[in-house]
């Protein structure tokens, strides 16, 4: 009778696996309460935004219409306006647009309350553009609006 | 000498561990919402405001983003200095604003009075937007515990020109200016009230959505934008 005895092997402790489903929705969750959807972004134009100190979360659940205003890539001080998918080359396209939106029952219920034109500028831009945007706008009597910023640290 | 048989580790608690994990992630992130700057546009109103000079804080950017409050060349973060001293200065002093006093009684006698003059004329545009701001300013009171205040009147304004080529950057900074001037004063009242800062009170909860009104009427934003033009 030896101490160390040599002839059987030892029996491995199989690795339970009941905790992988636990690990695999563990991160499953987490990811999707982490997620955040990209913003919707535009691949027409070159936006460079303004970073600023005092801002405010956009609220979640909004109807909104989109505005970018940039430089058409490659071109020096061409800056565009573009709304949903093209760029505008006449700002009462903008008016149109808005009042077509407003007919449909989904837009015009939350008209006044959770409806927001969202403003995402390029920072060189000249005030005339965003001026000429926002007359439109009033005679749509869309008045909400709001510009999407960078805060500043 | 019996052989000691390895036991298997039991993964019982697993599960365990790997919830207290997962809430412990649930509740430490934090969403990065995108972050924005809130501006209303005027609407178009046939009810026209007297400005008197001394209620208006102008405040301009040239062609060359430089800019100027008061008529006088100026520095960017001179601005939320301006937007402070128009707000909160002594009573009476020059060029500024002088306020309203707001109490219970007052509030409640003028809406009497602006009740009776709106019941012989209905049509008074004017009467009931004073109607309307004296109402909220009562809510107010109320939600101070009945202390009153002073506040600007209502055709106090900070008015922002800004030339057709001023650039986006400089519009955004000028706001921010005014934000931050404006938000400093709320803050300290709201400290001072309900020992909270205002930041930190939640719109979605009720009690906190009366105060949030309540330090709006004592600070409110107003800001008018004049139409775009050449400022030299």
């Amino acid at each position: 009778m030896s101490k160390f005895s040599k002839g059987k092997k030892k029996k491995e402790p199989g690795i339970s696996t009941a905790a992988l489903p636990d690990i695999v929705f563990m991160l499953l969750f987490f990811f999707m309460v982490t997620t955040v959807f990209k913003e919707k972004e535009t691949n027409k134009l070159e936006i460079d935004k303004v970073a600023i100190k005092e801002t405010t979360d956009l609220e979640k659940n909004i109807k909104a219409a989109y505005f970018w205003i940039g430089r058409v890539p490659g071109r020096v001080d061409d800056f565009r306006v573009q709304l949903d998918d093209d760029l505008i080359n006449d700002y009462e396209e903008i008016r149109d647009y808005l009042v077509k939106l407003r007919k449909n029952p989904e837009y015009s219920q939350v008209w006044d309350s959770r409806f927001f034109n969202v403003f995402k500028v390029d920072k060189k831009t000249e005030m005339r553009i965003v001026k000429k945007v926002q007359d439109e706008l009033k005679e749509a009597e869309a008045f909400k609006v709001v510009y999407s910023v960078n805060k500043e640290k | 000498m019996a052989k000691r048989e390895v036991e298997e580790i039991n993964a019982g608690s697993m599960a365990d561990i790997a919830f207290l994990l997962l809430i412990f992630f649930l509740i430490t992130t934090t969403m990065n919402l995108p972050q924005v700057q809130e501006e209303r546009l005027p609407q178009k109103s046939d009810v026209e405001f007297l400005l008197n000079e001394k209620n208006v804080l102008q405040i301009m950017a040239n062609k060359n983003d430089k800019i100027g409050i008061e008529g006088e060349f100026a520095e960017l973060e001179d601005i939320q200095h301006a937007v402070i001293k128009f707000y909160q200065h002594e009573d009476g002093a020059r060029n500024l604003p002088s306020y309203i006093e707001v109490d219970k009684a007052t509030c409640e006698d003028t809406i009497e009075s602006l009740e009776a003059a709106l019941a012989v004329y209905p049509d008074a545009a004017l009467f009931k937007i004073e109607l309307d701001a004296w109402t909220r300013r009562l809510d107010a009171v109320n939600a101070f515990g009945g202390s009153g205040f002073k506040t600007l009147p209502n055709n106090a304004t900070v008015s922002i020109q800004m030339d057709n080529s001023t650039k986006y950057e400089t519009y955004m900074k000028v706001l921010d200016q005014i934000m931050l001037g404006l938000n400093h004063l709320r803050d300290s009242l709201c400290v001072d009230k309900f020992n909270v800062p205002f930041g930190k009170l939640n719109d979605k909860v009720e009690s906190d959505k009366q105060k949030i009104s309540a330090i709006r009427q004592v600070y409110p934003k107003k800001i008018m934008k004049e139409k775009n033009r050449s400022v030299q």
